[in-house]
């Protein structure tokens, strides 16, 4: 309480100190934070164009409160995101049910919502770079089918079918972990696709 | 304890006043702390009760006035149920002034602790923080983008509680905040009371509210600024009526050495 009336000082090092901290740790998080190989997948509602979406979401964290599965997590700006690691996703939609904004909407048709494409990464698939693996494929023939394998067992995405739910990527058995090069050590991720709407 | 000359010593009840004010900060403390876990626990839980950017109660949704105006700016239409959450945040904040500021904000807790300037007057203030608010507002309309809740710190925090209930990453809300907290203590201002955009907003909103209001009884009070330096918001009860900034944290009352501080339930309007 003493400085209570004292003028505010700030010397060069101050300065450096807060601006260096700030730079330094901007400079360390894009660094440090895993980075995903292909944009973010949007929550299922997310069907306005990504300038609409973008306006009209606040961050409240809604969507990724009340997600049965934990299928979406917020990024560094507040928007939300699927990417399979965490939990895949049924189109139940109530997230959109939840969000308070307007930026998730519900389609006419919620069961044909087409999230994202599933890309398999031929140098992590442990069926591809080896052979045996069989959990994506497993996993896909009791949801979409959408993941077939030929007569060596490797797999791959028909691109017709995948809803882009994620849950191949969640049962695949890499570890996420990070690397230097290709920040997710899953072998298969989630693209995001272009609405048209 | 020292000998008082005879005319002081009538009353001196400090020991008791300071227990008094703890106690107040407690129970404001243990009000955001539950806030917060509300929060983490109906992430973990799956429950839709949001987060105080937008708090839903059963069929009830309350919005942060400023976050639906910036919404409502940057996409360019209208949602009747957001701008209807929206008013019931504003009803609120008349309702309740900026209690939110004292007893739910979480910031209140990060934030304010070394401000190395003394009180800006009123009116300065008052063209300032309307600076601050028509820039988020302006920026919302340049980016179409609600920029500022990004950055809020409320937002910040209640995003960091969802994903601790829901199983992700505090990292960027404790990012968020250092940057914040390295820009507080390079302005030398304090934040609650000079720099947040959701407190400059509620402020003005709640110069209408008149329940719950710390007044100096005249016959008591002598203008020894105790109440003053207490005040998060710098408010000099001696002198002003003015308490559309007061959070009705309560303080002034635990830091008045004469007990001249009393606080009205309904306010007669000033002016």
């Amino acid at each position: 309480m003493s400085d209570h009336n004292k003028p505010l000082q700030l010397s060069r090092r101050d300065f450096l100190r807060v601006f260096g901290g700030l730079a330094a740790g901007g400079v360390a998080a894009s660094i440090l934070i895993p980075q995903p190989r292909f944009p973010r997948v949007l929550p299922p509602g997310a069907i306005l164009p990504a300038e609409s979406f973008r306006a009209a979401c606040n961050g409240c964290g809604k969507c990724v409160a009340v997600c049965p599965h934990n299928a979406l997590r917020q990024n560094m700006f507040a928007a939300p995101y699927l990417d399979g690691l965490s939990g895949w996703c049924d189109l139940c939609m109530i997230c959109v049910h939840a969000c308070p904004t307007g930026a998730l909407v519900l389609p006419a048709e919620p069961l044909k919502t087409k999230l994202a494409l599933a890309v398999i990464d031929r140098n992590q698939c442990i069926a591809w770079v080896a052979t045996g693996c069989r959990f994506c494929y497993e996993k896909c023939v009791t949801l979409q089918n959408a993941i077939t394998i030929d007569e060596d067992y490797r797999p791959y995405v028909d691109e017709q079918l995948c809803n882009g739910c994620g849950a191949c990527v969640n049962v695949c058995p890499r570890p996420d972990k990070v690397t230097r090069d290709l920040r997710t050590g899953k072998a298969v991720a989630l693209k995001a696709i272009p609405h048209d709407r | 304890m020292t000998v008082d000359p005879p005319t002081q010593s009538v009353a001196r009840p400090a020991v008791r006043k300071r227990a008094q004010f703890n106690t107040w900060a407690r129970v404001r403390f243990a009000a955001t702390l539950g806030a917060m876990l509300l929060i983490a626990l109906s992430a973990l839980l799956d429950i839709n009760v949001g987060t105080f950017s937008s708090f839903s109660l059963g069929p009830v949704t309350v919005a942060c006035p400023l976050g639906v105006a910036q919404i409502l700016l940057a996409s360019q239409t209208f949602v009747p149920t957001l701008a209807l959450a929206g008013l019931l945040g504003l009803g609120l904040t008349i309702f309740f002034g900026r209690a939110f500021c004292g007893w739910l904000c979480p910031g209140r807790w990060i934030f304010n602790h070394a401000p190395r300037t003394a009180a800006t007057p009123f009116k300065a203030r008052v063209w300032v923080q309307g600076g601050i608010i028509a820039g988020v507002l302006g920026a919302a309309v340049a980016f179409h983008n609600p920029l500022f809740c990004i950055v809020c710190p409320v937002g910040a925090i209640c995003r960091g509680a969802v994903a601790a209930g829901a199983g992700g990453s505090i990292v960027p809300s404790i990012g968020w905040l250092g940057a914040l907290l390295s820009l507080e203590w390079l302005s030398g201002r304090s934040w609650c009371r000079d720099l947040c955009p959701v407190g400059a907003t509620l402020s003005r909103i709640s110069a209408l509210n008149p329940f719950v209001k710390p007044q100096a009884n005249p016959e008591k009070c002598r203008p020894c600024l105790a109440c003053m330096k207490k005040c998060p918001e710098g408010v000099n009860l001696s002198q002003t009526n003015e308490l559309s900034t007061c959070t009705k944290c309560f303080a002034c009352q635990g830091a008045c050495p004469r007990d001249a501080v009393e606080i009205k339930l309904v306010a007669k309007r000033e002016r």
